[in-house]
């Protein structure tokens, strides 16, 4: 099946079988990685990415529903300036663990931060209670989340001034 | 890569696990393994197999088919017998995913099932895989003289959680060298096991860690059968092969009993301990579960007259991927909260009835003991910071008078109290015997490499070391770099665990950047410098199992964990938990609260969940307490700058501080976890009735 979307920002075109998942299609067709293979079930939450801008489990979209999306994955939004701030926090508050789920937290963040520029410390937790992460505390991450909207607000008014 | 930027490229999606290292014309290996628990097997038919496919059994293997575990052996592949469901049994390989599993489900093998042993309860005689038995003082006479005795039976839970990342190897050959990426915690241990397997030299394997691996569990064994699977599996095939294998970390049931003497003044002067523990079907070399429980079954405690019996059960059950605080938190659990249970059914206030326990008797000759000075401070503090002794007598008085009508919509409140330690490396036979080392190389720009084999999952150890080391050289820490995933490259450091890391190559790290500091005069570059010693040149080995008191080594936390209960569902929420930690000197603060608020959810998950596995997210709102940690520092002076590495300590702390504090909450001594509105449901039925 000949499939068209555009993948970080950029058209491609595939020949796939339908049902091949996102994420088998982003780590083995275009090798990109950062989209990692946990449970491939849709527990996880390892292999988020966005489609048409909306947080998804990429091992739960199959090739078919793909035509005409846009599809970002970690190493596309790396490239954007909403990165920077998220990679400012995430170094300064230092919770990066093993890594394993790290690009999939910074996705969820911008997922959260685009639907809530100030979410209180309850809503924070409220949207990362289910990823799976062994390595880091919950309090770091949402003192991280907190500094990204404060570094966000404060470009905001830079710019305005 | 320097520190700095291997963090940034993990935030930007660039890290490269095991998994995602892709070799061009890889093939993909396919492991057949036992569907029974216990018996025999013979494989009866294999369908042929299209070119490029293989299928391998035990007697392919080229060299020896013995996995090298301390004070046991287990094999590759199963010959014959089946010790365990999941016992790898043959191999499969070849160029298409899908085509090998058609071709697996054609393998026609038979089993002889013959009756497994699948707990301790079901444990006889030939099942003990090891015991041992502790004697001290008149035990006998204690009972038979003492004014009350209590005792009662504790049990720890099943537990299993899902590994997020696949355990996954892939090995090829390049002139007849083998080059195995995998993700083993102990690179030479693999590589020697997979040159033994493969009938080849030692030099002519490589085994790479890749940049980053998920921290879950002993990781060792599993990954060590996975790289020689896929490593026999590309000699045969003569392609790249890659394998993964999903699994998840364990931890079996045990049953700790406790039969202890009291005086009048009820205070404990004698104790019967009888101990099972789970092996599973093997043995595993380290962590040395059955030594570190004995070790911790007293707990910080001393008593003059005592009596354990301690048994190591070897049931047919997967013996790999088991957590690492595995043994002692088995012990903690039944010795913290024995301790607070005689002290509610005493009258008296746990953190009197343990304090008193805490060793008495001063060193010959008067010598100092820094270790019980630490203990009574840090549990004086962690008191003194929860308020402890007003909450819980609060908590005791009104629990125990009658409740006016509007008072039974009120939550159950309870507050308990446990005391525990960490750092057993000086127990483990193999650490005393095997030198391990650390190399450092030093620039003329100022550029240092640390070249070390304690290969870690995540950077907690590389950014110590780092700041080790850039403040006895005046580096920046984020500049310096590190050769620490490869054999051929790295020198072997040991196992990674994170207290004997920190403290033994820790040490060396520090010994090598005063040997740099005093060649650095004379202005010769680059300077390179190696430090290696076994662990018994710097632990003091000679303690008797059952008294922890005289470790200085040890890592020490009291830890106080306040309550409620809903009255309507039973919910039990974690309010505030307070810790003091005694771990040395305390060199990176900030980092370590991380690593403790990790342990304590992890320590909650365990004792709250009914079925761990696919539920270890994020905990939910009502399990995330108020988390107040203070140190108490006293430089070790074993330890690099004084540092003594924390480890799994602070899980430890939560199970037995938790199900005190809500046995207190409902006023019912309960010994097992874990604990869900339907166990307390169930209490209280009974206590009813």
């Amino acid at each position: 099946m000949k499939i068209n979307f555009i993948l970080n920002g950029k058209e491609t075109h595939i020949d796939s079988a339908p049902l091949k998942s996102l994420l088998t299609i982003i780590r083995e067709d275009f090798g990109l990685t950062g989209t990692k293979y946990g449970c491939a079930h849709g527990e996880c939450n390892s292999c988020l990415v966005f489609v048409n801008d909306m947080l998804v489990n990429s091992c739960l979209i199959p090739a078919f529903r793909l035509a005409g999306t846009r599809v970002t994955t970690i190493e596309g939004f790396s490239q954007s300036k909403e990165f920077q701030t998220i990679e400012k926090a995430f170094l300064k508050i230092n919770i990066i663990g093993c890594g394993f789920c790290t690009p999939s937290l910074i996705l969820a963040t911008e997922a959260l931060l685009s639907n809530k520029p100030h979410p209180t410390r309850e809503e924070i937790i409220e949207s990362l209670s289910s990823f799976f992460c062994l390595c880091s505390g919950y309090h770091q991450v949402v003192d991280a989340i907190q500094y990204i909207t404060e570094l966000r607000s404060k470009k905001k008014s830079e710019k305005k001034s | 890569m320097a520190l700095q930027e291997e963090m940034i490229q993990t935030l930007k999606g660039h890290s490269k696990f095991a998994s995602d290292i892709k070799i061009k014309n890889c093939y993909y290996g396919h492991i057949i393994t036992s569907p029974i628990h216990k018996g025999t097997f013979s494989i009866k038919k294999v369908p042929e197999l299209p070119h490029g496919y293989y299928f391998i059994t035990s007697k392919d293997i080229p060299g020896i088919n013995k996995l090298s575990l301390y004070l046991d052996n287990m094999p590759f592949l199963a010959e014959k017998e089946i010790h365990f469901e999941g016992e790898p049994l043959c191999l499969i390989c070849g160029p298409l995913k899908e085509e090998l599993e058609r071709l697996a489900g054609q393998i026609h093998i038979e089993y002889q099932e013959e009756t497994p042993c699948l707990s301790i309860n079901e444990a006889s005689e030939i099942n003990i895989l090891q015991k041992e038995y502790i004697h001290k003082g008149d035990v006998a006479q204690t009972f038979m003289k003492c004014a009350k005795i209590i005792e009662n039976e504790y049990k720890t839970n099943f537990e299993e959680y899902q590994f997020i990342e696949p355990q996954t190897a892939i090995a090829y050959w390049e002139n007849k060298k083998l080059t195995v990426y995998c993700t083993t915690k102990n690179l030479f241990y693999t590589r020697n096991n997979i040159a033994e397997f493969l009938n080849i030299s030692k030099n002519h394997a490589n085994v790479i860690v890749p940049d980053f691996v998920q921290d879950q569990g002993e990781k060792q064994i599993l990954p060590t059968l996975i790289a020689s699977y896929a490593a026999l599996l590309s000699y045969v095939a003569k392609k790249p092969v890659t394998i993964s294998y999903n699994n998840t970390v364990k931890r079996y049931p045990s049953i700790i009993r406790h039969k202890t003497a009291l005086d009048e003044n009820h205070l404990p002067i004698g104790a019967k301990i009888e101990f099972y523990i789970d092996a599973g079907a093997f043995n595993i070399a380290y962590p040395n579960i059955f030594k570190r429980a004995l070790f911790s079954l007293c707990g910080a405690y001393e008593l003059d007259n005592l009596e354990i019996n301690a048994y190591y059960i070897r049931t047919n059950k997967i013996p790999f991927t088991r957590f690492l605080n595995t043994g002692p938190l088995e012990a903690f659990f039944a010795i913290e909260l024995h301790t607070s249970n005689i002290a509610r059914i005493c009258e008296l206030d746990p953190y009197t009835l343990k304090n008193s326990l805490l060793q008495r008797t001063p060193k010959k000759n008067n010598e100092k003991i820094n270790s019980t000075e630490s203990i009574r401070e840090i549990l004086t503090d962690v008191i003194k910071r929860a308020d402890f002794l007003r909450k819980y007598a609060a908590y005791e008085a009104f629990l125990k008078r009658k409740k006016q009508p509007d008072e039974f919509n009120l939550p159950m409140r309870g507050i308990g109290i446990s005391l525990c330690f960490f750092g057993f490396d000086f127990l483990d036979e193999l650490l005393k015997t095997t030198k391990y080392s650390i190399k450092l190389s030093l620039h003329k720009n100022n550029n240092l490499t640390i070249y070390t084999s304690a290969v870690e999952s995540d950077q907690s150890l590389k950014q110590l070391f780092a700041t080790i080391a850039s403040r006895l050289l005046g580096l920046n820490a984020a500049k310096i770099s590190f050769v620490s995933q490869n054999t051929q490259n790295a020198p072997d450091s040991g196992p990674l665990t994170e207290t004997r890391v920190i403290t033994h190559i820790g040490k060396l790290l520090e010994q090598g950047c005063y040997s740099i500091l005093a060649k650095k005069k004379k202005g010769i570059f680059p300077i390179t410098i190696k430090k290696a010693s076994s662990i018994s040149s710097t632990q003091d080995t000679k303690v008797k199992i059952y008294d922890s008191t005289y470790c200085d080594s040890l890592t020490w936390c009291a830890a106080v964990i306040e309550i409620e209960i809903e009255p309507v569902t039973l919910e039990i929420i974690c309010k505030n938990f307070w810790l003091t930690i005694e771990a040395g000197t305390i060199l990176e603060p900030e980092k370590i609260r991380i690593q403790v608020e990790k342990e304590i959810l992890s320590g909650i998950r365990s004792v709250s969940f009914k079925q761990a596995f696919k539920d270890h997210k994020y905990t939910p709102k009502q399990n995330l307490p108020l988390i107040s940690l203070n140190f108490l520092e006293k430089p070790y002076k074993h330890g690099p700058l004084g540092a003594k590495g924390i480890g799994e300590l602070p899980s430890l702390c939560v199970a037995p501080a938790y199900v005190a504090a809500v046995s207190q909450a409902i006023g019912i001594n309960i010994t097992k976890f874990p604990l869900v509105p339907e166990n307390i449901e169930e209490y209280l039925a009974k206590n009813e009735d």
